[in-house]
């Protein structure tokens, strides 16, 4: 965000009237082109009105254009829009290649003052499964259970203490003792049978 | 201010003394000018706001033409202009013309008849639409949506952003909101006159049907006495049972109530006490029944068949 960003207005991207869910209408409803007749600084907005202008007010029937000739003033272009708001643009020295790209800038503008987007979308309904209420995903076993409730005792995911650790590789340890012996102990029983046969 | 800056800055002056100064400054006289032409602005007051017509780049022809242009529709231009002149305009030319000394014989039409003409049209087209998306719903809340959708608000927010303020001929200005709506009703029946019904009612679907889009429309389908309502809809054997509470006999104490038929949920609503909240099941008990819940699908528009016939 630079220093010219200060001032901006801050929003979200909105659509005029719903434009687009029924049909799209250009938002453009007028636009005034000024300029002088033999002052260097009109040279390209002249020759843009020579070549250019019919094209473009016959592909734009939806625009009205005026044009006005102003003696020694600089020329520009004023473009007002269904929502009421004008736009102002300075055509100084411009070519005609220039003054066709503004004005197809105008053109395709909503008329909305230029503002800095928090986000490039926006949603009335920004929650999918509902407003969040004290009771969104309790577990219903709750309503008939009688607490205290020794569940919820404690953190829900508690590792081993050392303690526990400790006790639980004596008790290993102590199996896997037991274990040997009863082996040691077979072993002597079978002797003892071999010995006998 | 009309002229331009280089006109209040003195040229450049620069002077040699033990070293370089530059001086550019604002001539003496700009500042008391400035207050001046402030100070008998301020004793003028408020002036009259001008109309867009009253400049002096205005070509009504080309603007009528331009209209029908940008909103895709083909407008006979006199229905056009008879649909933008008010009564108050009439008379107004007409006093005009006697205070000249002119005999006032205007052949101008108003709009009051294709306004009222319009606002039939629109009105069939808007239950049509409504009876056939929403099929489940009772026709009080249809009509109350009707209304919604045909109130001087709305249509006047319509009429402002395609453009039509600037073309109607009356005497107000700025224009009050029944005169903006009184005009789109007009130009409607225009074009009902000049391309059919057929165009005319895609006209209202994708200008005035639209304006539901995004709109929360239960505010407008809640009846007075939900629970009674729910009882007469699906009859009287429903129970209501808590389902979830806490924070009771306190100030932040919130209950969920579930409304049950035969042990079948219909609606759960919450409130700080279990009355309101069995209100508000059977609120949203009802508009599941109709098919207006938060999460419904959005109104087609595009592509719908409507019925032809309206039962209402």
């Amino acid at each position: 965000m630079s220093n010219s960003h200060l001032f901006m207005t801050s929003g979200f991207p909105r659509a005029p009237l719903k434009n687009g869910i029924g049909r799209y209408i250009c938002q453009l409803k007028r636009v005034t082109i000024k300029f002088c007749k033999n002052h260097g600084d009109s040279r390209g907005i002249r020759e843009f009105i020579e070549t250019e202008l019919v094209d473009f007010s016959r592909k734009n029937p939806g625009v009205v254009v005026y044009v006005k000739t102003r003696r020694h003033r600089a020329p520009c272009l004023n473009a007002e829009y269904l929502n009421g708001q004008k736009e102002y643009i300075n055509c100084h020295n411009f070519s005609k290649d220039e003054v066709n790209k503004w004005l197809h800038l105008l053109l395709s503008r909503s008329g909305k003052e230029v503002m800095r987007y928090r986000k490039m979308w926006h949603t009335d309904n920004p929650s999918i499964q509902g407003i969040w209420t004290p009771f969104t995903f309790k577990d219903p076993k709750l309503n008939v259970a009688s607490f205290p409730l020794n569940v919820y005792w404690g953190p829900p995911n508690p590792k081993p203490t050392a303690t526990e650790i400790v006790m639980e590789m004596f008790r290993k340890q102590k199996l896997e003792d037991n274990q040997t012996d009863d082996i040691t102990i077979n072993e002597k029983d079978n002797v003892k049978s071999s010995q006998g046969q | 201010m009309s002229f331009s800056m280089k006109f209040l800055v003195k040229p450049l002056v620069i002077s040699y003394g033990n070293s370089i100064t530059v001086h550019r400054q604002i001539h003496r006289w700009v500042a008391p000018t400035l207050k001046a032409l402030n100070n008998r602005k301020r004793e003028m007051g408020p002036q009259p706001i001008n109309r867009r017509s009253d400049y002096l780049e205005w070509n009504y022809k080309a603007e009528i033409y331009s209209f029908g242009k940008r909103l895709g529709e083909d407008f006979k231009e006199d229905l056009l202009r008879e649909a933008f002149t008010e009564k108050s305009f009439i008379n107004l030319e007409a006093e005009k013309l006697m205070k000249v000394g002119v005999d006032p014989q205007l052949d101008m039409k108003d709009n009051a008849n294709f306004s009222v003409e319009g606002e039939k049209f629109i009105s069939q087209c808007v239950l049509k639409y409504l009876v056939s998306v929403l099929p489940s719903l009772p026709s009080e809340h249809i009509e109350s949506i009707h209304n919604f959708l045909l109130s001087d608000e709305k249509l006047s927010t319509v009429s402002k952003n395609i453009g039509i303020d600037d073309l109607v001929l009356t005497a107000e200005y700025p224009l009050e909101q029944s005169t903006l709506s009184r005009s789109l009703k007009s130009v409607i029946h225009a074009l009902v006159l000049s391309s059919g019904e057929e165009r005319a009612s895609k006209f209202v679907t994708d200008f005035i049907i639209t304006q539901l889009c995004g709109e929360d429309i239960t505010p407008l389908c809640t009846p007075e006495n939900p629970i009674e309502k729910l009882k007469s809809t699906v009859g009287a054997n429903i129970e209501s049972r808590i389902i979830v509470e806490s924070a009771k006999n306190t100030l932040l104490a919130n209950y969920q109530v579930g409304i049950y038929q035969e042990k079948n949920l219909l609606g759960r609503g919450c409130g700080e006490s279990p009355w309101i909240a069995e209100e508000m099941a059977a609120l949203d008990a009802l508009w599941r029944l109709w098919g207006i819940t938060s999460n419904k699908k959005p109104f087609p528009i595009k592509s719908q068949k409507i019925v032809n016939s309206v039962n209402m």
